[in-house]
């Protein structure tokens, strides 16, 4: 402050020393030409900047020095300057230096008197700072120009001053309209709330990044944007403006919005996670599933949510999807809220490059626990497989045996009846002679229902081999077998024609000889007997054969014994036979899926229905 | 009518009594042997055992065959029977109380020449063997005792 004041006060002389001082170390060169323009002064600043040393200067003449391209420019300046045109002192050009680089200068040109004589100065300040500088700059505006990103430049107050291409685009305003208008016409009413908390985190120096909002369209068209705003400070440092870079998300956004939807309405859990093991995004079917909320879920590693038993082959899987892998299916237990565990099946995409896998995954518990339940009833199947076909190896050896040594004493209490009957007939009262027949009758009965009885079992090991048979065909053949065997009957057959079945024919003809014959059997009584065998369709089911009789009936109160073995509604005396023919019915029915009944009623007739499968 | 025996290999008194008798009241005068056993028919037809004396050359008219037996049984005796060179045409009728279709089968694929199963009926019994006689030791041409010197 004093030497200020010294100076207004004083005002010494400037000698020319001081002033050669001054020149010889200020920062821009200084030259002086005489006559031609030939230098006969040039400071140090001068040589220093064009390479030159001061000496070697001296003789030199502004052409020497200027590039090609700039001397018909100076020229034209200096020949207008000497024909006392105006023009500006001070320009740009170009030198060379004596290494042949380039360099920009700024010229100022002016008359001086030098040792007495007119002269010509020239201050030559060299501008290649400045020139990068302004290239840079010009370079960043095109950036920001050609940027498809809308970048905003507003004051404190929310002034709108800066505005490129890529604001213009999105918003639909130009440069012209928007400068000096306030930054909120670019807010949706009711969006305008959150402009001031942004404005006052900017004042406060933060960045506001990537912040998802909706902004409005000349028009009033909203869109969805991608903001990040910065504060802008100037060279002090103090806040003095906005940034603002906003992006269109709005294809984005539909996409997402696309995606989501499909995402929470799917019924599989759909499930993004990273290669760290933990779950990124959840759709809210997890939690109907397990009953976790996404937040729990996604808290820890997935794997501790897993089954202990299933964590190894889940790493593993997981390591093959890291590597690349597609998992096409995967199943693993998961632990639900309730502490229970859950089957799920996984389909799985790793997308390498973002670390992320990309699983659907579905509960499969029902389904595996059907599968199980599956698996058990096989295994128990086979086993009582194997323990029928025991059963039945064991039937065969019985059957077998029945055959051969039940008969044997049969044939003894028969035979030695029949000895004594010839051999002591003259000592036998007919009293005795009378029990050694009924002996003999009942041996003879009991040899009839051993073969029944093994009849029935054969039918049920009989091997069946379905094929299409012609019961009618089958119905008349039996018919004329019985007609050969009872010449003196009197019946009238009526068989429908045509009538075929799917099933096993041997099992068939011993079906319809037993209903046949038990219709002539029981009908014997009848001076006309009257034998049909026919069938008709039901509304819903299989169709219904039948075979119908005149003959004695029966007492629907007894119906349900029937088919019973050994089950007889009439004594053997009345109509012969063991009571095992309709059982063989039923089992070989039972056999073809099908199902046998009888009407009737005493002394009406008879009908035996059945059906096949 | 031929004198050469007839062999009846039945194990069940019973029965062997009541095919005799049969046998006499149809004036069957033929020796019958009566085997208990497998092991005595085979015994029998080969000389062996307690028939190791006996002379193999005068083989049976026919044989009378029970398939369940003792020891070794009918189907296994038929086996041997066709298996040896003396016995492989020998007629060999099965008379048995089973009616097994796969009895039947077994007996004919092993080369019984008949098989008759026996009915309780000592009536029937007794025609059935009446029948047998009258084809076997009548009818039917016994093959040439000494078949196995020719061959």
């Amino acid at each position: 402050m004093k030497t200020n004041t010294k100076k207004k006060q004083h005002n010494p002389k400037v000698t020319t020393e001081d002033l050669k001082s001054l020149v010889e170390n200020a920062n821009d060169g200084f030259v002086v030409a005489k006559g031609e323009g030939v230098f006969v002064y040039a400071n140090k600043r001068m040589a220093e900047m064009t390479g030159y040393r001061v000496d070697e200067l001296i003789g030199l003449t502004i052409r020497d020095l200027l590039h090609p391209n700039e001397f018909k420019k100076v020229m034209d300046r200096y020949k207008k300057r000497i024909a006392g045109k105006s023009i500006l002192k001070t320009y740009e050009s170009v030198f060379v230096k004596k290494n042949g680089e380039s360099l920009p200068v700024e010229l100022t040109a002016a008359k001086t008197i030098w040792q007495g004589e007119p002269a010509d100065l020239g201050i030559i300040r060299d501008i290649s700072e400045r020139k990068s500088r302004d290239a840079e700059i010009r370079q960043l505006a095109r950036i920001v120009e050609s940027s498809d990103d809308a970048i905003i430049g507003g004051t404190l107050d929310g002034t709108i001053f800066s505005w490129n291409h890529g604001a213009e685009r999105l918003y639909g305003y130009s440069e012209r309209e928007i400068k000096g208008q306030r930054i909120t016409v670019l807010i949706p009413p009711e969006r305008r709330d959150e402009h001031p908390g942004i404005l006052s985190k900017i004042k406060n120096g933060e960045v506001i990044d990537h912040y998802e909002t909706i902004r409005m369209r000349k028009g009033g068209k909203r869109i969805n944007v991608s903001l990040t705003a910065s504060p802008i400070k100037d060279a002090s440092g103090k806040i003095v403006g906005v940034s603002s870079i906003a992006r269109d998300v709005t294809e984005r956004k539909l996409f997402e919005e696309e995606r989501d939807r499909f995402f929470n309405i799917s019924l599989d859990m759909l499930c993004i996670a990273g290669f760290d093991g933990y779950f990124k995004q959840l759709n809210p079917s997890w939690l109907k599933t397990l009953g976790w909320s996404n937040e729990e879920l996604m808290s820890k590693p997935y794997l501790e949510f897993v089954h202990p038993d299933d964590r190894r082959p889940t790493v593993e899987t997981a390591t093959d999807l890291a590597e690349g892998q597609i998992i096409i299916t995967f199943d693993n237990r998961y632990l639900c809220k309730d502490g229970s565990y859950k089957w799920i099946s996984w389909n799985s995409i790793p997308i390498i490059e973002e670390k992320l896998i990309y699983a659907v995954a579905r509960d499969v518990t029902e389904q595996t626990k059907a599968q199980e339940e599956i698996e058990k009833l096989n295994k128990e199947l086979e086993h009582r497989t194997i323990e029928l076909e025991a059963i039945n190896k064991e039937l065969e050896a019985f059957s077998y045996s029945v055959s051969h040594d039940l008969r044997a004493p049969l044939r003894s209490i028969d035979g030695f009846s029949k000895i004594l009957l010839d051999d002591y007939e003259d000592t036998l009262n007919d009293e005795g002679k009378d029990c050694l027949q009924r002996v003999r009758a009942a041996s003879q009965r009991m040899a009839c229902l051993i073969d029944d009885m093994l009849k029935l079992s054969h039918i049920t090991r009989f091997e069946m081999r379905r094929q299409p048979v012609d019961l009618s065909k089958l119905a008349s053949e039996i018919i004329s077998d019985l007609k050969t065997a009872h010449p003196d009957r009197n019946v009238d057959f009526k068989i429908r024609s045509g009538v075929t079945a799917n099933v096993d024919p041997h099992l068939f003809r011993i079906v319809l000889e037993n209903l046949i014959g038990n219709a002539m059997k029981f009908s014997s009584k009848r001076p006309y007997g009257k034998i049909e065998f026919g069938f008709f369709k039901q509304e819903t089911g299989p169709p219904v054969y039948f075979v119908r009789d005149n003959g004695a009936g029966f007492d629907m109160n007894f119906a349900y014994k029937l088919f019973g073995v050994f089950q007889r509604l009439h004594s053997s005396s009345e109509f012969p036979g063991t009571g095992v023919g309709l059982a063989t019915v039923q089992r070989v029915i039972n056999r073809h899926r099908g199902r046998v009944w009888a009407e009737g009623a005493e002394d009406k007739g008879a009908t035996f229905f059945f059906t096949t499968e | 009518m031929k004198n050469r025996t007839i062999l009846l290999v039945e194990d069940n008194p019973d029965d062997v009594k009541l095919t005799l008798r049969a046998l006499e009241h149809h004036n069957v005068i033929n020796e019958v042997v009566v085997a208990p056993d497998g092991v005595e028919a085979l015994d029998y037809l080969f000389s062996t055992g307690k028939y190791a004396d006996r002379d193999t050359h005068k083989m049976p008219e026919v044989v009378l065959l029970d398939l369940k037996l003792p020891k070794i049984d009918g189907l296994e005796v038929l086996r041997q029977l066709r298996a040896d060179e003396r016995t492989q045409l020998l007629p060999v009728v099965i008379l048995t109380s089973s009616k097994e279709e796969q009895d039947m089968i077994d007996s004919y694929r092993l080369g019984a020449n008949s098989y008759v199963r026996k009915p309780v009926d000592f009536n029937e019994f007794t025609e059935a063997i009446r029948q047998l006689k009258l084809y076997w030791l009548i009818l039917n041409e016994a093959p040439p005792l000494k078949i196995n010197e020719r061959s």
